[in-house]
């Protein structure tokens, strides 16, 4: 894993979890199909009612990250499932583990210029019930090296609100949020 | 299996034949239908002594990370204990068990499932509700108030099948509807139990959750003020009514819409309106017009119909022309043409001089 100082990082570099998803045509999910099925197994359901869209990863070249919705309404459930260039499949389990599991894998690069894309990745996916956060672009993310990991600070976005990050990036990849409101011990707040 | 089960269910809680089960029902039409069926009239059934419901046996516990595919972050019987702590809790809701009583007599078989992103989701055409086995107890017990509302929404109200069939508005707006009204059952049955078995953070869990916590909120500042608002259903409607204020209502109907049009991507006909028992076994309705148009708050922030209001649905309401301007006089009309191709000013135009009120005054 590769970190850097960073200053700031690229607008264009923007990650929002709740948009910029696409929708694979019929025939790319014919194609990813099988793998969904060896990763989910029977939760992954009917391939006729499933909804499949995905993004890349900035942090993890040559990964895809794909989003699982089954049914609408009142009996909609949302997966998640990062598929990795040399073809393995992991599911997001909203625990710490995915990370020690992409470190396994020797997929993370985590550069100054993704740094937010992976801060906010870990946000949302290694804990359930955390609601999206993206980092605040516009400004610069300062980092500083200290005895527990790299210190970044900086500003989250939310709901079109904005409120300061700061979060300790261990050697190992974890992340330790520590200003009041992101504690890991704080109550998870999500829709039902 | 599931034969037996359904025996038992029907044993204990007092549920006979189909014919006593008709002359049993409730009538959930009289009076205020948001206080009907599934509100609750007397103290908890602890409190007068009663014995406990078990509701245990009509739930079947599965963990979808527990096989091959599994490698989850809990075990079986850890979950099925939290569940069954749960459960335990929500036998004292009188509005819970009521609500079991009237969403049928096959088992629900409840999926925990550590890759959800939702913290519950129900299918209610296979009984199948799917929890996040990463949630904690109290949220668990929320959940499963809510779900379980849905299933008797789906039940008592309207099948997926029928709501699937209507037309844009009526499926937007009645998605929302069945929303509000399980968010304020799940403050009711919370309100019920009292939050005292799951220990001091249950309260305080529950109002900092961000959605459904001003519903919450909105419930618990009206029991403040009145306790005997709890039973009669004014919390309740309190916070079903505050529903209609949160950012979830925005957040919903794109996602709403979003489920229309695939639906109609899928062939499935959009012909029907929500009928009238459906709107009045859910508690919106009122005999002379549908309970929102009533309500003077409620009508103020979503217009004067949530259904027919173009407002709610993002687009600017339609502002209707005066009478006056709808006739159309040839004379007016052919003198305004002629000063157009003159060049001229059309002098024709209705004038309203000064200090004059009311309609304006025309040459004509």
């Amino acid at each position: 894993m590769k970190l850097t100082q960073a200053t700031g990082i690229l607008a264009d570099l923007q990650m929002n979890f709740d948009d910029g998803w696409t929708p694979l045509t019929a025939s790319e999910m014919t194609a990813i199909w099988p793998v969904i099925q060896d990763c989910l197994g029977t939760r992954a359901g009917d391939l006729t009612k499933i909804k499949i869209a995905e993004q890349p990863l900035s942090f993890i070249p040559g990964a895809r990250f794909f989003r699982l919705r089954q049914r609408r309404g009142m009996g909609q459930t949302t997966r998640y499932m990062i598929q990795l260039a040399n073809g393995v499949s992991l599911a997001v389990h909203y625990s710490p583990r995915i990370i020690d599991e992409l470190r396994e894998q020797q997929a993370l690069q985590v550069t100054d210029a993704v740094l937010g894309d992976y801060i906010a990745f870990y946000w949302r996916f290694t804990a359930h019930g955390r609601p999206a956060r993206i980092i605040d672009h516009d400004q610069n993310l300062a980092t500083q090296q200290t005895s527990k990991g790299i210190l970044a600070t900086g500003d989250w976005h939310e709901h079109g609100q904005s409120m300061p990050l700061e979060a300790i990036i261990a050697a190992d990849g974890h992340i330790t949020f520590t200003a009041d409101d992101m504690s890991l011990d704080a109550p998870p707040r999500h829709l039902q | 299996m599931r034969a037996a089960t359904a025996a038992g269910l029907d044993q204990q809680m007092g549920v006979g034949s189909p014919r006593q089960r008709q002359a049993r029902k409730p009538n959930k039409v009289k009076g205020h239908p948001r206080r009907s069926s599934s509100k609750p009239t007397r103290k908890s059934a602890s409190s007068q002594g009663k014995p406990r419901v078990d509701l245990s046996r009509y739930f079947e516990i599965e963990y979808a990370d527990l096989a091959e595919y599994g490698d989850g972050e809990y075990e079986l019987d850890e979950l099925k204990s939290v569940f069954s702590a749960a459960l335990n809790t929500l036998g004292e809701s009188d509005s819970f068990v009521q609500m079991m009583r009237e969403t049928g007599r096959q088992p629900f078989t409840v999926i925990f499932d550590d890759t959800m992103e939702e913290y519950g989701a129900i299918d209610p055409d296979d009984r199948v509700i799917y929890l996040s086995s990463h949630a904690p107890p109290e949220q668990i017990i929320a959940t499963l108030a809510h779900e379980i509302r849905h299933a008797h929404q789906y039940k008592n109200a309207m099948g997926t099948a029928q709501v699937d069939r209507l037309k844009k508005r009526d499926f937007i707006v009645w998605n929302l509807l069945i929303e509000a009204d399980a968010a304020s059952t799940e403050a009711q049955v919370l309100a019920e139990i009292g939050h005292t078995p799951l220990g001091k953070k249950a309260k305080q869990h529950s109002a900092d959750m961000p959605y459904y916590g001003p519903v919450h909120s909105a419930f618990n500042r009206v029991a403040a003020k009145d306790p005997k608002a709890v039973s009669d259903g004014r919390a309740q409607l309190a916070a079903f009514k505050r529903y209609f204020r949160t950012k979830l209502v925005d957040i919903y109907k794109t996602g709403f819409t979003e489920y229309y049009r695939e639906l109609r991507a899928d062939g499935v006909m959009a012909d029907k309106h929500i009928p009238d028992h459906a709107a009045k076994a859910l508690g919106w309705h009122r005999t002379g017009g549908n309970y929102l148009d009533q309500d003077a708050k409620l009508a103020n922030r979503t217009g004067t119909s949530l259904r027919r209001n173009p407002a709610f649905f993002g687009r600017t309401k339609r502002k209707r022309k005066g009478r006056n301007q709808q006739l159309i006089d040839p004379r007016r009309v052919c003198i305004t043409e002629r000063c157009d191709a003159m060049d001229l000013p059309r002098f024709a135009q209705p004038q309203r001089p000064q200090g004059h009120e009311g309609p304006a005054l025309r040459p004509f």
